[in-house]
């Protein structure tokens, strides 16, 4: 159910690019104000998230620590997965947002013949993930070259690199394929995996068919329904430099691949998708584990009200002396200010 | 015939009732798999709120006025104050990575027991509660309102986790249920809504300085009964002593090594260990029966708790005078003094940069906090030869060791115990990888939920570190379950005796202890336990 | 063809079925996690549930033992002893392999030759419920004592007797 209202959500979105940019004609609204608007709510709403989050402060250091910490000369520290420097630290969090670490670990253990243990793994997730968000920066970088005159070198090569199977005219981009498998596997463990149907929500089918959409378009648009790209660059280039123009000739499937992404960017900042920003300051793995060595500073420490020894001794004094241990106070004094004390 | 209607016999629980989301099925709060909730002596004791009798099984929970009101203005509160729980309520993507992570998961099967659900129970309030989307677009957003019944699914399931962090080293994002659990337990308390078996031993462990109430008397004939009991097997009897000031080193171990059994014999270890270092070199260690308790159940309880039952043991070095602090096997206690202690009570300027007066060594790892883990501090004896062992009185001993979560995850405690052990003991066998280290299994009992009313969710919770346990004991006839936690010492007996008859469980130090020549000792018949020793059985 | 013979050869489908049958018996979520989770180690019930079935059935048509099928039903009922099952629900597994049986070869079980067999198939299963009550009792009667020893500790008795306890709020 989640996940058809989801879907028959990016349908309606599809609809309304549709009859909004195509039957209607306001190329100029889902041509030029929307995705100004998308950019800006995307910017906006990103830098205010991450913002809110850096507003919030960080009492302790709790880093999820594992591997071995600085400890004798003589034990092996591991410094990536438990450091006790800033480099230590800069090198966990590459291996985490660059090749997805934490996922990798997924190990399972198995026996076999009773005897010999094997530890195969269980790593299909992470494979996909790693694929989904890679091809989806190539495809990002790749559509540079409708923002950019003369189109920089690399994105030339990137370009070619792409196209490289050299397959149908205009050339097959393995990243269509690649994000598409990847998106589709993504989609499918929610769909087929009870575990996961159960805990996925709308907002986790919604991205996945938004982007989907996108890709669909994208990939319709270059193959299919041929659309004029020398118009669509004549768009593009007016956006970013702030000339916006709607030439004539561009197909409405090119509206509605337009109309997504900015439904997408509009999206990004409330939702999930902000995990972008967020793997950044996660504090179990931005830290070093070295607190006993490093003191860390709670900027709203506060005192609290404790439970002295005076206090402790004035209860128990005659037990104490009783069974012969030191006191502070001889047996017939009380001390003063003896209550628990802030 | 009977057998050709098949199915009947178990429709009740073959029967699949329609699909419903999880948002839509109530907690059914089982017995076995919950704890005996708070009564009102403890709360009034140590000040915290709505006091009062109260029964998770009944219907009114007494809940205090305005209650929802409460909890939303306290998640408001700490999203601001911890950039960890603003963090793990906004970023979740549910791609399910720690969903069989969970030990309760895996024994019980419960979904609600995958610590992204876990965790969704209360972003569902966030979201609903306290996000714009969620608040307009309610279900479809993720989001609910917080109602009654909601409140007693996350009572119920905040104290189904025991805060071992396990799922969160699998989490692309480093998301931490435990921290999650800590943050949805102290916004519970908030309303009092807490557990017994938590509640009395902070309330305790405030008034007499340890989880069981033992007055400082008591505390001190408990350990010197132990010293007579270690007469009886060394015929030397160690003279501990206690709160004294201008001793060279505090002492500080979980009064669990001093009542429960087999945390008593990790007790008599220390004892032996002292009392060897003081014989062979003049060194001066102090327990104190003022703050006679390393485990801290505040960090159950609240931040706040967390911080004045920890305060006692600065407070105490103070007054003692002391050098620096040496700390018990305890696994959440080191959680605190590693990753909270300093923070919360210090600077410790008063203490000096701890260095081993026995081998010279300088802990530069424990240089702010100036607190010494003691099985730090016996590897670091036993690496400069200052310890005489004799491994053969562990002939008894197959060992393997169980990584506490807390100095697992909350430290990264690996290389330690392990050297101590094989210094000590003959046999060793590792668990199976990914049951060990950084990915170890709970005991299914930390986090205050070592009680007796909620065996079943600890037995189920217990189950994967049993059955890899279970592995080495078929495999390589292990008998005993080393660890350096006391709440571990006191839950893996139970769950082993279970799951895996023939494999009884110790501390760290009962092994040294065994395997320790004190000067002018006589020879040994027995080790600690009392069992007789390969060799010395009577003719 | 006997009937035991005709069971063993089916026996991939049996087990199959039975399997599903038993893991059915949690909520969905978690049954397929029981069922297909792979792992030794990280997933202790499920392949606890898989070997110790499998091996029961073998163990059904040899020479009756009944320590080491104890052996085999014990690790499947202690597991199911602690998740809440009522007793009957926690030895359920027994008659549904009958039913499995039933279902992939109903046929030939109702051949007139073959009923003498099945009466005999349907007494081992008897015996075989017979065994895991017995381990399902132990294993119940092992959690209570626990919980009777739990609040009688040693020492901690020790300090009440002496009256040394003294508890916050009294």
């Amino acid at each position: 159910m989640k996940a058809i209202y989801s879907l028959f959500l990016v349908f309606a979105l599809i609809l309304l690019a549709m009859i909004g940019a195509g039957t209607l004609g306001m190329e100029y609204l889902f041509g030029v104000i929307i995705p100004y608007l998308a950019v800006l709510a995307f910017v906006v709403g990103f830098m205010l998230k991450v913002i809110g989050w850096g507003k919030s402060a960080v009492p302790f250091r709790i880093t999820s620590t594992c591997g071995q910490a600085k400890s004798f000369p003589w034990i092996k520290e591991n410094k990536l997965e438990n450091p006790s420097s800033t480099w230590g630290v800069i090198g966990r969090m590459f291996f985490e947002v660059f090749l997805f670490r934490s996922l990798f670990r997924n190990t399972k253990v198995e026996i076999h013949d009773g005897q010999r243990i094997a530890y195969s793994s269980s790593k299909w997730l992470w494979l996909f993930a790693i694929l989904f968000h890679y091809t989806f920066l190539v495809i990002v970088l790749r559509h540079m070259r409708f923002f950019t005159e003369p189109v920089p070198y690399p994105f030339v090569l990137l370009d070619r690199l792409d196209g490289m199977l050299q397959i149908g005219a205009p050339v097959l981009y393995i990243s269509s394929l690649i994000i598409l498998a990847a998106l589709f596997y993504l989609l499918l463990r929610r769909l087929l995996i009870p575990s996961m149907r159960y805990i996925s929500l709308p907002s986790d089918y919604f991205p996945l068919f938004l982007i989907i959409g996108v890709v669909i378009t994208g990939i319709l648009m270059r193959y299919f329904l041929k659309t004029d790209i020398m118009a669509i660059k004549e768009l593009s280039m007016g956006l970013v430099t702030f000339r916006p123009v709607t030439p004539e000739g561009i197909g409405v499937i090119f509206f509605i691949h337009l109309f997504l992404v900015s439904v997408l960017l509009f999206y990004f900042p409330i939702s999930k998708l902000m995990h972008m920003g967020g793997v950044f300051l996660s504090p179990t793995r931005n830290m070093t584990g070295n607190t006993r060595m490093v003191r860390h500073v709670n900027p709203w420490n506060y005192p609290v009200k404790v439970h002295t020894y005076d206090a402790y001794e004035d209860e128990f004094r005659e037990k104490m002396v009783e069974a012969g241990l030191p006191v502070v106070k001889p047996l017939e004094e009380k001390s003063e200010n003896a209550e628990n004390k802030e | 015939m009977a057998i050709q209607k098949p199915d009947t016999m178990f429709k009740n629980i073959d029967h699949k009732p329609p699909r419903k989301d999880w948002m839509d099925v109530p907690a059914d709060i089982k017995p076995g798999r919950y704890c005996y909730a708070a009564g009102p002596e403890p709360l009034e004791y140590v000040g915290m709120p709505n006091p009062r009798k109260w029964d998770p099984l009944d219907k009114d929970w007494k809940l205090p006025e305005n209650w929802e009101n409460t909890i939303i203005t306290g998640m408001k509160e700490r999203l601001e104050k911890y950039r960890s729980f603003k963090i793990f309520m906004d970023i979740c993507v549910r791609c399910g990575a720690c969903a069989d992570k969970c030990h309760y998961f895996i024994g019980s099967g419960d979904p609600k027991n995958m610590p992204v659900l876990r965790a969704e129970l209360l972003r569902s309030i966030y979201r609903g509660e306290l996000t714009t989307a969620g608040q307009i677009l309610g279900r479809f957003a993720g989001g609910r309102k917080l109602t009654e019944e909601v409140l007693k699914e996350i009572w119920y399931y905040y104290y189904q986790c025991s805060e071992c962090r396990r799922c969160s080293i699998f989490c692309p994002y480093g998301i931490d249920q435990a921290e999650i659990t800590i943050i949805g337990r102290e916004l519970l308390n908030l309303i009092g809504l807490n557990i017994g078996w938590i509640a009395q031993p902070v309330a305790n462990c405030y008034r007499t300085g340890n989880h069981l109430g033992i007055q400082p008397h008591a505390f001190k004939d408990m350990l010197e009964f132990f010293c007579d009991d270690i007469e009886e097997i060394y015929g030397i009897k160690p003279e501990p002593t206690f709160n004294k000031v201008g001793a060279d080193i505090l002492f500080v171990t979980p009064s669990g090594d001093v009542f429960a059994d087999p945390g008593t014999y990790t007790c008599m270890g220390y004892l032996i260990l002292f009392h060897y270092l003081k014989e062979e070199y003049g060194l001066d260690i102090t327990w104190s029966t003022y703050a006679s308790e390393g485990g801290n159940f505040g960090l159950f309880t609240s931040h706040e708790m967390m911080k004045r039952l920890n305060a006692k043991m600065y407070m105490e070095a103070k007054r003692l005078g002391v050098k620096w602090i040496l700390g018990g096997e305890c696994g959440h206690m080191w959680r605190v003094i590693h990753q909270y202690m300093d923070t919360m009570n210090g600077p410790a300027d008063f203490l000096e940069m701890p260095i081993s007066p026995i081998t010279g060594t300088r802990f530069e790892n424990a240089s702010s906090t100036k607190m010494v883990h003691i099985v730090e501090f016996t590897a670091d004896l036993i690496k400069n030869g200052k310890l005489n062992l004799n491994k053969s009185r562990n002939a008894n001993v197959r060992a393997t060791y169980h990584d506490s979560c807390n100095p697992a995850r909350g430290m990264g405690f690996f290389d330690e115990p392990r050297y101590v052990l094989n210094n000590v003991i003959d046999t060793f066998h590792e668990m199976p990888q990914g049951t060990t280290k950084e990915q170890t299994f709970c005991c299914g009992g930390g986090s205050g939920l070592n009680a007796g009313e909620n065996e079943e969710i600890r037995m189920m919770g217990g189950l994967p570190r049993a059955n890899a346990v279970k592995f080495v004991h078929d495999k390589h006839d292990v008998n005993m379950l080393s660890c350096i936690c006391a709440i571990d010492r006191a839950t893996l007996t139970a769950m082993v005796d279970y799951w895996v008859p023939g494999v009884q469980v110790c501390g760290v130090h009962e092994l040294v202890g065994n395997a320790l020549i004190l000067p002018g000792e006589h020879e040994r018949e027995t080790d600690l336990r009392g069992e007789t020793l390969p060799g010395k059985e009577e003719e | 063809m006997n009937l035991d013979k005709l069971i063993k050869e089916k026996k991939t489908q049996i087990l199959k079925l039975w399997i599903l049958k038993f893991t059915n018996t949690y909520p969905e979520e978690s049954a397929q996690f029981f069922r297909g989770g792979p792992g030794q180690f990280a997933n202790p019930v499920g392949h606890t549930f898989r070997s110790n079935l499998d091996k029961i059935f073998d163990e059904l048509f040899m020479e009756y033992d009944s320590k080491k099928m104890q052996g085999l039903v014990d690790p499947i009922v202690r597991i199911r002893a602690v998740q809440g099952f009522d007793p009957s629900e926690a030895v359920c597994f027994v008659p549904m392999l009958k039913q499995s049986v039933w279902e992939i070869c109903g046929k030939e079980v109702t051949r007139q030759d073959h009923i003498s067999e099945w009466l005999d198939f349907i007494e081992r299963l008897e015996l075989l419920t017979y065994t895991s009550f017995d381990v399902y009792m132990r294993c119940r009667e092992q959690l209570w004592k626990q919980k009777a020893e739990f609040t009688n500790s040693r020492t901690h008795k020790l300090l009440e007797k002496a009256n040394l306890l003294k508890k916050a709020g009294e």
